[in-house]
């Protein structure tokens, strides 16, 4: 059986213990929300200090920066009238200077096999590279597999006469000096 | 009772309050990071600034240098009329050196343009094929401002004939 009890005091008993832990933990939660706010907002403030101390730093810089250009423009602008024409001159020479019939004659030896004889050629030392020639082949096969070697390299047959024993060609071909 | 009553309201106000001001920081820091973002793209626009400026330096140290490269290009490449006598005789010694008697050599002297004067040079020759690639060679690899302009040759049974044109440049 059940037994009864009574509360018969006055006022409603507190238990301090409890209660100094819950206030307790109540302080420390927001002693940390308060620590955690305070910091957040330092950084965020420390990150605008630095940002706006940059921003005056690259608005002094860009300031430089387009005075210096100006300036150097101005400078360059008259060099490129003054020494232009030199400096074209000197770059187109260089570039003749540069042109290498030998090597051109080399790509000729690798490329041609001994059925076919080379009667004529013209070299110019321009950008082009085209080289003309007048040769003779013994076979259609080789002469073929010339054209075949050739073809990459802007192959425009001018004319073809075959004859009893042999096929005379005249053609021409430009070789760029990164292909030889 | 009273006492422990305002104790707990006292508490909860300031756990509220910290509550807020913990809130209002993460606000306060994404706005913050959304205006940043603005502000990069400005960031960006100058670092295109500074690049652009950057090449600008570049080309102005290279054009600076150029009137002293023009003058050691002139100095080391383009022949003066002493250097023109040698080039001749450099020209007669590969000739003998690879076999071959130029008989008769055309030069023809251009007008002056940019301080350079062009001599026009014309010859054949008559040989081997060994021998003419083994003069084109040498004349080639000279440090002087002369190169072949043309090349044709023709060939004649076992040898070769070349008519050649080449182009010399005299500094003023």
């Amino acid at each position: 059986m059940k037994k009864i009890r009574y509360n018969l005091a006055a006022r409603p008993q507190v238990n301090v213990r409890v209660f100094a832990g819950g206030a307790a933990c109540l302080l420390l939660a927001s002693l940390a929300l308060g620590v955690i706010a305070t910091a957040n907002l330092a950084r965020q403030h420390g990150i605008r200090l630095r940002e706006k101390s940059e921003r005056g730093m690259i608005a002094g810089r860009i300031d430089e920066m387009n005075r210096e250009s100006r300036r150097m423009q101005g400078e360059l602008d008259d060099w490129k009238k003054k020494l232009g024409p030199e400096l074209a001159a000197a770059n187109r020479l260089i570039e003749r200077k540069s042109f290498s019939f030998v090597s051109r004659l080399d790509f000729l030896e690798r490329a041609f096999t001994p059925g076919i004889r080379i009667l004529q050629i013209s070299l110019a030392n321009e950008a082009t590279g085209r080289i003309s020639m007048v040769l003779s082949a013994r076979s259609l096969k080789e002469l073929f597999g010339l054209y075949k070697k050739l073809a990459p390299h802007d192959l425009v047959i001018t004319s073809e006469t075959q004859t009893q024993d042999e096929y005379q060609v005249n053609l021409n071909f430009a070789i760029h000096d990164e292909k030889i | 009772m009273k006492k422990y009553k305002v104790a707990v309201i006292v508490l909860l106000a300031l756990f509220a309050l910290s509550a807020a001001g913990c809130l209002f920081s993460f606000v306060y820091a994404s706005l913050q990071d959304l205006s940043r973002q603005n502000r990069q793209e400005k960031l960006a626009t100058y670092r295109a600034q500074e690049e652009a400026f950057r090449r600008t330096v570049a080309e102005y140290g290279e054009w600076k240098k150029l009137p002293a490269d023009l003058r050691a290009f002139r100095r080391d490449h383009i022949i003066n009329m002493d250097n023109f006598a040698v080039f001749r005789r450099d020209l007669n010694q590969c000739l003998d050196g690879n076999g071959f008697r130029a008989t008769n050599i055309g030069f023809q002297f251009g007008p002056s343009q940019n301080g350079m004067r062009r001599v026009n040079i014309q010859f054949s020759l008559a040989g081997s094929y060994r021998d003419v690639k083994k003069f084109i060679f040498d004349m080639e690899r000279k440090p002087k401002m002369h190169f072949f302009a043309r090349v044709e040759l023709n060939a004649s049974g076992e040898k070769v004939t070349g008519s050649f044109g080449m182009e010399a440049y005299l500094g003023e």
